[in-house]
């Protein structure tokens, strides 16, 4: 049984970057285009062990959707990892403070994503 | 099942996230005597790992992983 | 060269001129904040396009300008000369690098390194500012030398051992206290596992941080742990390794004297290395090989478009990133490092092997493919992955065959690190002088001033091409003046051979002067594949957007026109393309009920007819319903009942161009921003375009758009009125009439007359202008009518007069007279004399 990583972002081409990379790596991946069908997809039942999102989209961004999923009963320990470009601290402390366990910086690279997954999921 | 708790022996395996704390902190308080058997567990989440350090359980047997077990004998055994 | 490429070459050589300009403006006005967000706006897009291609280079070099130009956007970085320069010099870079792919189609090794290097003497200038306040919020503490002696001996004397060797050695030493926040589970924080992968972990402690402990009245999901850890990794590799919790920790460096008795060895070096929580570097490893593979901050050619691009780099054999495929062989190694899930591991293994093996390829390193196959078939017959790690090792790392995943974090992952380097002279020719090694002043081959001008194509101000347009303009009409100069000699002189003679050398100037003409305008011209190009990508998105499919069929994109009108025509005929992917074609299943094939056709065609470009946009979806149109345009009021009543389906469909009108009750995501067909049909004629739509329920739907070839040259009749010649686009008039006075009645104020069975309003050409005359008659008792468009009307504009018709150089007006609404501008005639050209629009809208 391969853990799932659910990758929330709405441009295909960082979806299918962080896909590629997360399967390599051993991981099944679930992608969602913005917040609400992540949502949904967790709201149907879904249980990755590592939630990657943007925080830049439309319908529901990241930070919405982080207080939704720390809001669900399975979900209030998951770890979350943001992807932003934004470097300014009260994005950060908005993040922090709605649940985000920690940051990835866009563009994610390869080695930087495996290097935070393996910081914050236990094997 | 990362967690099988008995009246005599709790077996932790693989790793136990912190879901299993509940768990494991209502065995502690029912099965004051039990053991715990480390030998095939590779991490504990905090939160189990706070629940253990006020129970101080007799440790049946440590993790493989001499690391890991160095850190759980540091703070299971009472010196 | 594929037309997109060729685009993006193109538009990033034109950014990279700008942004140059706009560093320079800067330093002339570094306040100046519009100069700033344009600037940042042009890097941005440029790095976004960048993205598309498969030139990692490009995106590396372009994400840290933009990094940096963010920084000073806002303020946190101070705009200097030299950032200017440095910014200047990545610029040249970057051309340089679109120059290269123009000329060879590809990059050669050597740039990844440049561009690495690039990009990190960027960051530089960024990490000097901003460092200190991203990573290091973590308070630096000061430890007392009794508080340091005091820690030391909390160790156990083998780790005090490997300490002092290790500051011997220059490395650091610290102490770190992590006191997670309590609510820190519900970040999704495990405080024990942060701790468990602290770099250079020699020694730790637990303890909690409420005062006592007792499970009858704890709260398990409040972390009261505090973890005291000693580290033998730098103050950089910690802060980096907390940097999602610098407010939950604090760091002190040990001072040197800190050891009790720093020169006796408490056991001999070789005594048995079996300590409490002492760790070792080759145990270490493990939970460090990876995050050392990977730190943030660490620059290096491993890269994310590398690694997606794994199946090309394996597939397409002559590597031109030797870097990529390093940093692939890095990840490879990471990746077989990574804890393992007993079920994915062959499977893992075998794509590892596969990546691998496309490396080897790609990089000429034929010659190793046994060794790998040998270590391969090893490792799936053991089912681990030593052999693997360990070949991997030797291969390409230069580390020493370790014990399996346990290696070496210095050796084998580093970025950029020696074993590299080793690799490099093989394959790749280094530049003679290697730029790099520590130098800020860094210096590529080649720069912006050094380039010659190779190009073949010269970029040309618009400014002087109109000039050239203007006087070709003049020169046509000019030369129109020799037939009347030939006809005076003639028959006002009498000089018939003069005459003869003037007529032949006008033809010779004539056919000059139009094939100057011509050749000016071909300057401004461009295909119309200029927009079309990206219709393919954008069906392809939208229809996999809707779940539909569609197969889009291009046709004469090699059709040139003028820029302008090329350039105006993007946005409307996106528009048009979305419209009919949107509300035309339906989907499969919607489609195979109608009997049609799943698969939607959309087909563009471009044709030049005479002095035209038409364009086609033809779907064969389930096509407009004249009914349902009219009943919607009822609706919302666009028309009244007695027109809801009489109107031709052919009328009513062109209702989808009337303001405010949509037929879809739901705004869709996709067309329906707001714009409507309203705008595309005013897109359209701003540029003296024409746009129609036809309409068969069930069959389709197609638009027809019908453009000047050139702005230059306007299409005018000739009409007289008042002893007056006026000129009229033709562009503008629908047909021109000879009616009896009597067809004309007044009905109240206004005047109508019926045309072709529907009613038309008429106007006197002289009433308009205010003029006192009354319009002439012909002998039959005629009057001159020109029925022109006036929004979704016809209008009957009397005149005195139809002349002809005339190519012509509209001037617009200039001065006071702009604001003449009822003159488009005034052209000057073969005669010499000067031709009003009247706006109808303006003219009726003004009445």
């Amino acid at each position: 049984m391969g853990r799932t990583i659910l990758i929330v972002d709405d441009s295909s081409l960082m979806l299918w970057t962080v896909n590629s990379t997360l399967h390599m790596a051993g991981f099944v991946v679930e992608k969602a285009e913005d917040g609400v069908v992540a949502l949904n997809k967790l709201k149907g039942g879904l249980k990755p062990v590592l939630i990657i999102t943007d925080i830049n989209m439309p319908h529901m961004g990241g930070i919405e959707l982080i207080q939704n999923v720390r809001a669900m009963p399975g979900l209030r320990f998951i770890p979350i990892l943001a992807m932003t470009t934004e470097s300014q601290a009260e994005k950060r402390a908005e993040g922090k403070k709605a649940g985000v366990t920690g940051w990835l910086v866009k563009p994610v690279e390869a080695s930087q994503l495996l290097a935070v997954i393996k910081q914050v999921l236990p094997a | 099942m990362p967690v099988e708790l008995t009246s005599e022996c709790a077996v932790f395996s693989g790793v136990v996230g912190i879901d299993d704390a509940e768990a494991v902190l209502s065995w502690a308080l029912k099965e004051p005597l039990a053991t715990i058997d480390f030998s095939a567990c590779t991490h504990l989440h905090s939160a189990t790992l706070q629940v253990l350090m006020a129970r101080k359980p007799g440790v049946k047997a440590w993790p493989a992983d001499g690391d890991f077990a160095a850190w759980l004998k540091s703070v299971l055994v009472d010196i | 060269m594929n037309p997109m490429l060729e685009q993006f070459l193109f538009e990033a050589r034109e950014s990279v001129l700008s942004i140059g300009q706009l560093l320079m403006r800067l330093e002339v006005t570094p306040e100046d904040e519009e100069v700033m967000a344009v600037l940042f706006r042009i890097v941005h897009t440029l790095k976004g396009n960048s993205g598309l291609f498969d030139f990692p280079e490009l995106p590396r070099v372009l994400h840290e300008a933009e990094s940096l130009m963010d920084a000073v956007r806002h303020g946190e970085v101070a705009f200097s000369k030299d950032l200017a320069d440095r910014l200047l010099e990545a610029m040249d870079f970057v051309g340089l690098l679109c120059d290269e792919i123009g000329a060879k189609g590809h990059l050669d090794a050597s740039y990844a390194v440049q561009s690495a290097r690039m990009a990190e003497s960027l960051r530089s200038l960024l990490a000097e500012v901003e460092a200190p306040p991203e990573v290091a919020a973590a308070p630096r503490i000061v430890l007392s030398p009794e508080d340091a002696r005091r820690l030391v001996a909390e160790m156990p004397l083998s780790a005090q051992d490997a300490a002092s060797q290790g500051m011997r050695a220059g490395g650091e030493f610290n102490w770190l206290e992590y006191s997670p926040v309590d609510d820190c589970f519900f970040q999704g924080d495990d405080p024990f596992f942060q701790a468990r992968g602290t770099p250079g972990l020699l020694w730790a402690t637990i303890e909690s941080s409420a005062p006592t402990l007792s499970l009858a009245d704890m709260d398990l999901y409040r972390c009261c742990l505090v973890f005291r850890v000693w580290s033998i990794a730098s103050r950089a590799e910690l802060d980096t390794y907390y940097r999602f919790v610098p407010d939950q920790i604090s760091v002190a460096a040990f001072p040197a004297d800190c050891f009790a008795a720093p020169d006796v060895e408490p056991f001999a070096p070789d005594a048995e290395p079996v300590h409490a929580i002492t760790i070792d570097d080759d145990s270490l490893g493990a939970g460090q090989g990876i995050d050392a593979a990977a730190e943030v901050s660490l620059p290096g050619p491993a890269s994310g478009p590398a690694v997606a691009a794994v199946d090309d780099v394996a597939d397409e054999g002559p590597a031109s990133d030797l870097a990529g495929v390093l940093s692939l062989v890095e990840i490879q190694s990471a990746i077989l490092r990574m804890p393992l899930d007993a079920n994915g591991s062959l499977g893992r293994t075998a794509g590892v092997v596969a990546t691998l093996r496309g490396c080897l390829r790609a990089i000429g390193f034929r010659a190793k493919l046994p060794e790998l196959e040998a270590a391969a078939a090893l490792a799936i017959r053991e089912g681990t992955v030593d052999a693997l790690v360990a070949w991997l090792g030797q291969a390409f790392l230069h580390e020493p065959p370790g014990p399996g995943p346990s290696s070496n974090k210095e050796h084998s992952i580093a970025p950029s690190g020696e074993s590299l380097r080793a690799l490099r002279p093989e394959t790749a020719v280094a530049p003679s002088r290697s730029p790099m090694s520590g130098d800020s002043e860094m210096r590529f081959g080649r720069r912006a001033e050094d380039s010659s001008a190779s190009s073949k194509t010269i970029k040309v101000d618009q400014a002087k091409i109109d000039r050239l347009m203007n006087l070709i303009g003049e020169m046509v009409v000019s030369k129109n003046a020799l037939p009347y100069l030939a006809g005076r000699a003639e028959h006002v002189f009498g000089v018939r051979d003069l005459s003869r003679e003037i007529k032949s050398q006008y033809a010779v100037i004539n056919r000059i002067a139009e094939e100057l003409q011509d050749a000016i305008m071909q300057v401004r011209m461009m295909p119309m594949s200029f927009v079309m190009q990206r219709f393919p990508r954008l069906v392809r998105d939208i229809s996999r957007k809707l779940g539909k499919e569609v197969h889009l069929v291009l046709e004469g994109e090699d059709t040139e026109a003028d820029k302008a009108i090329v350039e105006a025509l993007g946005d409307p005929l996106v528009h048009i393309v979305r419209n009919s992917l949107d509300h035309g074609i339906e989907l499969p299943d919607v489609r195979i009920a109608a009997g049609k094939p799943a698969a939607g056709t959309l087909q563009i065609r471009v044709r030049q007819i005479a002095d035209r470009v038409h364009i086609d946009i033809r779907d064969d979806g389930k096509g407009i319903d004249p009914a349902v149109i009219k009943q919607k345009a009822l609706e919302k009021g666009l028309i009244d009942e007695a027109t809801f009543a009489r109107i031709t389906d052919q009328d009513a469909l062109s209702l989808i161009f009337a303001p405010g009108f949509s037929t879809m009750d739901v705004v869709s995501e996709l067309s329906g921003r707001g714009v409507g067909m309203d705008v595309v049909k005013t897109a359209v004629e701003n540029v003296h375009g024409v746009i129609s739509v036809e309409s068969e329920k069930g069959k389709g739907t197609t638009l027809r758009v019908s453009l000047p070839l050139s702005l230059a040259v306007t299409n005018v009749m000739i009409v007289e009125s008042a002893g007056q010649r006026f000129g009229v686009p033709l562009a503008s008039i629908v047909e021109t009439v000879r009616m009896r006075r009597s067809a004309i009645r007044l009905i109240k104020q206004s005047q109508i007359t019926v045309l072709r069975n529907s009613i038309a309003s008429v106007i006197s050409l002289n009433q308009l202008l205010n003029l006192s005359e009354e319009q002439l008659i012909n002998d039959d008792d005629e009057l001159a009518l020109l029925f022109v468009r006036h929004g979704d009307e016809r209008v009957g504009l009397i005149v005195d007069e139809v002349v002809e018709t005339s190519d012509i150089i509209l001037k617009p007006m200039a001065g006071v007279l702009t604001g003449l609404a009822a003159y488009a501008g005034s052209a000057l005639m073969g005669d010499g004399s000067v031709l009003m050209v009247l706006n109808v629009e303006g003219l009726l809208s003004c009445q």
